[in-house]
C-alpha cells in the first residue's frame, strides 16, 4: 500500500460527492492508501485564477505546503516579488 | 541516414465533396519534419495534396494542422521518433474552421475575430511628437507572451468553447485583446475590457486548457484570458454572470475557506433567475448534496486563508500581475527549488560557451586546468 495525500476539494465534498465515493472505493484496489489533507481550503478552480490571480497563487501554494507536511516552510520562495 | 515515414492523411476534394483517409510512405532524411514529409509526398507521390507553408521555421504560422487529433505546426514537428516507433500518425486539417481542400482551412472566421478586438494601439494622440515612449520591462512582462503569437490558428482549432458557440471570440483573439489591454501606452483599456467582457467574450471560456497545451509558441492563451478577467474585475467590470461566479469563489475562500455552493447560484444569476433552479436544488438536497445550515462548513485554520488575502492585497499585485507572479513562481520551482537543478544540467539546455571552448559539459574543468 502506497500512502498518498488526498485533496478532496469543494465539489467532491458536496455537490459531486460521487467522485469522492468512487475514489475512496477504488484507491485500495490499486494499492493506494489515501490520507485526506486537513486544514486545506478551496483551490479556486479556474475562478479565482481569473478573478484574483495572486490570491490563487497564494492559496494553492498553501495547499501544497500542507501536502508537504511542513507547515512552517516559508511561502516566500514562491510568492515574493522578483 | 534516411528513414521510412508513413502518414495517413485525411484528404478532402471540394469538387467531388469527398473525404478519404489515404496512407502514404516515403523515404525521408532523419531530420525531416512533418512539413518536409508532406513536401516529399507532394513531390514524389501525389502532387494534388494541398497544405499551406511558407517560412519552414516556426515564425510565419502557415502550416497549422492536426496530427493524431491535436494541432501542431508541421514545421516544428520532427518525425524521427514517430517513424522509429513504427507509428503511422493521422494528419488532418485544423478544427473549428471550414476545410477548403485537404489540409487547407478557411481562416476567415479566425481573422474576423482578430479584427473584432481592434488589434492596434490606441495611444490617445494623433501625433507622437519627438519624445520616445519607453515601456519598462515590468510592464512588458504582462504582455510578453501574448506578443509571441504568430496567428497560426492552432489554439482556435482546439477550442472546445468555440465548438459549442462559433461566435465565441476564442483564444487567439482574446490573447490579442490582452496584448493591447496590458500595453502601458494604450488609452482604451476600459473600453476594451467592457467590450471583451460582453457576450461570447472572456467569461465564455470553459478553461479546458487545450489552447494553452497546444499553442506552438508558448503564448498561453488561457492565461491571457485569465489576465483579462482579472483586469476587468480590477476595473469593476463585473456585470457578466461569469464574472459574478468568479467573484463568489474569492468571497468564499476568504470567508469560510470552502466554496459556498448554496449561495453560488443566486450570487451568479440573481435571486429572480435562480428561483428557476429551485427544483434542481431540491433534487440536490434529496441526495444529501446541500450542506446543513448549521454548523457552517468552515475550513480548519481558515484564518490562514484570510490572512493570505490580506497579504495579497498589501503586495499590490492586482490583476494580470498575479499571473506574471505565478510564472515567476513556477520558474523558481523549476530552477531554484530546494533540490535546485542546474538549468544547464544533463538533458536540459545546451550550456552557453565561447568560440574555442566548444559545446562541452566540462567547461569549468577546462577553465581550471
Amino acid at each position: 500500500m502506497r500512502t498518498v495525500a488526498y485533496y478532496k476539494g469543494c465539489l467532491a465534498s458536496l455537490s459531486a460527492k460521487e467522485l469522492d465515493t468512487s475514489t475512496q472505493a477504488l484507491a485500495p484496489k490499486v494499492g493506494l492508501e489515501l490520507v485526506e489533507l486537513e486544514a486545506v481550503t478551496c483551490c479556486g478552480a479556474g475562478d479565482i485564477h481569473e478573478a484574483e490571480p495572486d490570491y490563487y497563487l497564494h492559496l494553492n501554494s498553501r495547499i501544497l505546503r500542507v501536502r508537504g507536511g511542513d507547515r512552517n516552510h516559508s511561502l516566500s520562495g514562491l510568492t515574493s516579488a522578483r | 541516414m534516411s528513414m521510412k515515414v508513413a502518414l495517413k492523411i485525411w484528404r478532402y476534394d471540394p469538387v467531388a465533396g469527398e473525404r478519404a483517409l489515404k496512407e502514404y510512405e516515403v523515404d525521408a532524411p532523419e531530420w525531416a519534419t512533418l512539413l518536409d514529409v508532406l513536401d516529399l509526398v507532394k513531390d514524389r507521390v501525389d502532387g494534388t495534396l494541398a497544405y499551406r507553408k511558407s517560412c519552414r521555421m516556426m515564425i510565419c504560422g502557415s502550416c497549422g494542422m492536426r496530427m493524431d487529433g491535436a494541432a501542431v505546426l508541421a514545421c516544428k514537428t520532427r518525425m524521427d521518433d514517430i517513424a522509429q516507433a513504427g507509428h503511422v500518425p493521422v494528419i488532418s486539417a485544423m478544427g473549428n474552421m471550414p476545410i477548403i481542400k485537404d489540409l487547407v482551412v478557411d481562416m476567415e472566421p479566425f481573422w474576423g475575430k482578430i479584427r473584432a478586438v481592434s488589434p492596434w494601439l490606441e495611444p490617445g494622440y494623433a501625433d507622437p511628437g519627438e519624445k520616445e515612449h519607453v515601456v519598462s520591462q515590468e510592464r512588458m512582462d504582462v504582455i510578453h507572451k501574448e506578443s509571441l503569437c504568430i496567428m497560426c490558428g492552432c489554439c482556435v482549432s482546439e477550442c472546445n468553447s468555440m465548438e459549442a458557440d462559433p461566435d465565441f471570440l476564442g483564444p487567439a483573439a482574446l490573447a490579442k485583446g490582452m496584448r493591447f489591454v496590458g500595453d502601458a501606452r494604450d488609452q482604451a483599456t476600459v473600453e476594451r475590457l467592457q467590450e471583451l467582457s460582453g457576450p461570447h467574450g472572456i467569461w465564455d471560456c470553459t478553461r479546458c486548457y487545450f489552447c494553452q497545451e497546444r499553442c506552438p509558441k508558448g503564448v498561453d492563451p488561457l492565461d491571457a484570458i485569465a489576465k483579462l478577467g482579472a483586469e476587468a474585475l480590477k476595473e469593476g467590470i463585473d456585470s457578466d454572470m461569469g464574472a459574478k461566479h468568479a467573484k463568489w469563489f474569492v468571497t468564499s475562500a476568504k470567508t469560510t475557506g470552502w466554496l459556498r455552493e448554496t449561495e453560488l447560484v443566486p450570487k451568479t444569476q440573481g435571486i429572480a433567475r435562480s428561483l428557476k433552479e429551485v427544483k434542481f436544488a431540491m433534487g440536490l438536497a434529496r441526495h444529501g448534496k446541500v450542506p446543513p445550515p448549521f454548523p457552517p462548513h468552515v475550513a480548519k485554520d481558515v484564518g490562514e486563508a484570510r490572512a493570505l488575502y490580506d497579504l495579497v492585497k498589501l503586495q499590490g499585485r492586482d490583476g494580470a500581475d498575479g499571473i506574471v507572479q505565478s510564472e515567476k513562481a513556477l520558474s523558481r520551482l523549476e530552477f531554484e527549488g530546494e533540490e535546485a537543478e542546474d538549468p544547464y544540467g544533463e538533458g536540459s539546455f545546451p550550456r552557453p560557451h565561447l568560440p574555442g571552448e566548444g559545446p562541452v559539459d566540462n567547461v569549468e574543468e577546462e577553465a581550471e586546468s
